[in-house]
């Protein structure tokens, strides 16, 4: 028996509500009939993606949150079989305590297995550790046939490729097998170290990847002009018991603790006002704690985490994240304009984050070598106008943007940016969903529909 | 806390979570549900037992058509000398107008949510008496405190459950049983499906909350709190204001 319901849900980033049919399966047993009974669907995670990729306006969304449980851990191998809707938050509650980590995770712990392969996340560890679907040691899709493939980098490796980054196009994750990374505590010895110019925080970051696993830099999106780039830079790795003084070192398997705050209704306007903005990162910015410390997994991976729901703070018409990524030559000019223009736009860079990638890997996956920014900013107008011209500038200089993040991207530069789309993703679409079944208003905007059926169909 | 729990309604939104959220402390479990779920049941066991390292036992009844409650909570339990906990997270809320439509089915309603919870904690207590250890839970609802045109046949059957745990608490005062009644806020689950509304709360969240106030041996809980004092404005509002209210 299967239970859909019409529901109104939107993306992360709530600039756009979308009605649409959303089921609500148990069981994988019962996902062949929810995908016979819809002409076109998507899978839905926990809806963190910030954009479009998990809506699916008039058809049908398949919702995994009750598709979520362990089938088995080996405790051993660090080896966990989990159902694709089970978060990371869960999964990390079940590992930790035996000295397991996921080997990649998002910065939000909110997310579901199925939802990191499909997007093919990335953390602070790219640069070591390459991508989520490079620790997948298997995955079984459902596709659009009603049968269930099992995939690999081994075995039907075409679709394994065309799953990992492909936005939820080829087909319902319904189980994966996860290697996970072997962790001696839940605690970091974590590097934080102030910069005041962005060429500065640059010059940090390579030389954090050096010898560091986990990095990243924050930077302060409203400095003012002649500080712009400004942040902080923040490097970690794993630690030991050994390594851990004694009064976290009685229990070093500490568990995360739960939110803080939780913002269950809506703003009637956005909270993120500029002057809020500057004054927050203007006491961040201050703040900043130089040196060496010891922060738990919790504290280092997911500061977001403290607040649930905290993108309701910007108000009805929600926000917008624009994460890309470019190439080393160009990318000190490209993120110093970028800063500079919104500045002068009058726009808020709310959040800015700057990390740099490690290697490619995947079809559609995101990461290449090279920096990526991510700038969070309230939604209108003036803003989409610029990341046009950004947007072309990108492209041109060899860079993507992340699907995951995305609403808004045209799609020839699509194609442009993803070679391998055309290459060979399209091929094993078609093949394993001939009638793109697996639909989103992603690929119906991307017009990745009208490729699979053909013209004007 | 209690080490061994038994969860009637285990595979409800809320029972599932308050399960997990046990076995996530290590809890010993034993999960019931109806047929209808049996897969269901069957394949959360599995993840039970992988959080918690212990083995969960797993049965399908139907609470409208158990006689014998007792032999029921003596299979489930653990061994005579190791204490034990019980939680009722069986329920159902049927549309109230088709309640009013169909009395037949309101009393079916009545007997889930009142007479077999009332059976089912009651028949606890009697096999906790010997070792006079042991916790008891009931989902409740703010539905109890005062009757509304929208929900007034639900709401009763969750007043009548109130006033018997208090009994029971009144019962057990000198004894060192617990007794806790929940009163959870609309809480995302299938019982809810389709009904949106903001300030709907996750069950996993609203499951920590409850796990949290069973180990503190709470009395009664509204969650998330910010039911208790929303409950005690509604409970005692005049009626002409009351009576305009549109809920
Ligand atoms: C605070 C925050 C921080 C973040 N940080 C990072 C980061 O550091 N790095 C990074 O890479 N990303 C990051 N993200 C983005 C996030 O990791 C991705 O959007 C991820 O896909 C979200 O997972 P989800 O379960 O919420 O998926 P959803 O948003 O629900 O869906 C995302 C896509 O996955 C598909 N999908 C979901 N489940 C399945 C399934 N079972 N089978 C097939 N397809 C499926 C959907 O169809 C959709 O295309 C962040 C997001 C937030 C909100
Ligand atoms: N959700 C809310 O907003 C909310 C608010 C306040 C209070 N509550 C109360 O919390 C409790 C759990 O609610 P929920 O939202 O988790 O509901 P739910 O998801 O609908 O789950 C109901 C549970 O009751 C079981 N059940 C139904 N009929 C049964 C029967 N005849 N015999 C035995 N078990 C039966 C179901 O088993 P099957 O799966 O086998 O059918 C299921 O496990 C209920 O008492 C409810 O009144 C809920």
């Amino acid at each position: 028996m299967t239970s859909w319901h019409q529901e109104t849900i939107a993306g992360w980033g709530r600039s756009r509500v979308s009605v649409t049919h959303a089921g609500d399966p148990r069981r994988v047993e019962e996902l062949p009939d929810y995908v016979a009974e819809r002409k076109h669907l998507v899978a839905r995670g926990l809806g963190r993606s910030y954009g479009d990729a998990s809506l699916n306006t008039g058809q049908a969304v398949v919702r995994m949150e009750s598709v979520d449980r362990a089938v088995e851990f080996d405790r051993e191998q660090g080896r966990i079989v989990c159902e694709a809707g089970m978060s990371l938050d869960d999964l990390i509650t079940i590992t930790l305590p035996s000295g397991w980590f996921p080997a990649v995770t998002p910065g939000t712990r909110y997310v579901s297995v199925g939802g990191c392969i499909a997007s093919d996340v990335h953390g602070k560890n790219h640069h070591v550790a390459g991508t989520f679907s490079q620790h997948v040691n298997w995955v079984e899709l459902l596709t659009a046939d009603g049968s269930i493939v099992r995939c690999s980098a081994e075995d039907n490796a075409d679709l394994f490729h065309a799953t990992a980054g492909g936005m939820g196009l080829t087909g319902i994750i319904v189980r994966a097998c996860l290697q996970l990374q072997k962790v001696d505590s839940s605690y970091l010895m974590v590097r934080r170290e102030r910069t005041l110019t962005l060429q500065d925080t640059m010059r940090a970051l390579v030389e954090g990847d050096r010898e560091w696993d986990a990095t990243v830099a924050w930077l302060d999106g409203v400095a003012p002009e002649t500080r712009m780039g400004r942040g902080e830079v923040i490097l970690g790795r794993h630690i030991g018991r050994d390594e851990l003084p004694e009064r976290l070192a009685y229990n070093p398997f500490r568990s995360l603790d739960e939110p803080l705050v939780d913002l269950p209704v809506d703003m009637p306007f956005s909270m993120v006002h500029r002057s809020v903005v500057r004054a927050f990162n203007q006491f961040r910015f201050s703040r900043i704690q130089e040196g060496d410390s010891f922060e738990n997994v919790r504290q280092f991976y997911y500061p977001l985490d403290v607040a649930q729901g905290w993108n309701r703070l910007y108000g009805p018409h929600g926000f917008h994240q624009y994460q890309f990524v470019i190439g080393d030559d160009d990318a000190e000019s490209l993120i110093g304009d970028l800063l500079y223009r919104f500045h002068r736009s009058g726009l808020v860079a709310s959040l800015v984050v700057l990390k740099r990638f490690g290697a490619e890997s995947g079809w559609l996956s995101f990461p290449k070598p090279g920096w990526t920014l991510a700038v969070d900013t309230p939604s209108n107008m003036r803003l989409f106008e610029l990341l046009e011209e950004f947007d072309e500038r990108i492209v041109a200089d060899g860079g993507r943007i992340y699907l995951a993040k995305d609403s808004r991207l045209a799609p020839d530069r699509f194609r442009r940016m993803y070679p391998e789309y055309a290459n060979k993703w399209l091929d094993v679409k078609r093949k394993y969903d001939p009638e793109c079944r697996f639909s989103s208003d992603l690929s119906r905007r991307l017009r990745i529909d009208d490729d699979v059926l053909g013209d004007g169909a | 806390m209690i080490q061994n729990w038994i969860i009637a309604g285990a595979t409800g939104g809320l029972g599932s979570a308050i399960a997990r959220e046990l076995a996530d402390h290590g809890c010993s479990l034993s999960v019931l549900a109806t047929e209808k779920s049996r897969e269901v049941l069957e394949q959360n066991a599995r993840d039970l037992g992988i959080r918690s390292g212990e083995e969960v036992k797993t049965k399908v009844f139907d609470a409208l058509k158990t006689d014998d409650w007792s032999a029921l909570i003596d299979e489930m339990r653990p061994n005579p000398k190791e204490p034990f906990g019980v939680i009722w997270a069986a329920g159902v809320l049927s549309p109230q107008k088709d309640l009013q439509n169909d009395l037949t089915r309101a009393q079916h309603d009545h007997q889930l949510n009142y007479v077999a919870a009332m059976q089912f904690l009651e028949a606890a207590v009697a096999q906790m008496k010997p070792l006079d250890e042991g916790h008891v839970v009931a989902l409740g609802s703010p539905a109890g405190d005062r009757g509304r045109r929208s929900n007034y046949f639900y709401g009763a059957s969750k007043a009548a459950l109130h006033t018997y745990i208090e009994g029971l608490q009144h019962r057990l005062a000198t004894s060192a049983i617990r007794v806790t009644l929940v009163k959870p806020g609309p809480t995302r689950t299938r019982m809810t499906a389709g009904i949106q509304k903001p300030l709907m709360s996750d069950p996993k969240q609203q499951a920590k909350r409850i796990v949290q106030a069973i180990r503190d041996g709470k009395p009664l809980i509204y969650t998330p709190p910010i039911w208790w004092p929303v409950m005690c404005i509604v409970r005692h509002l005049p009626r002409f204001i009351f009576y305009r209210l549109d809920f």
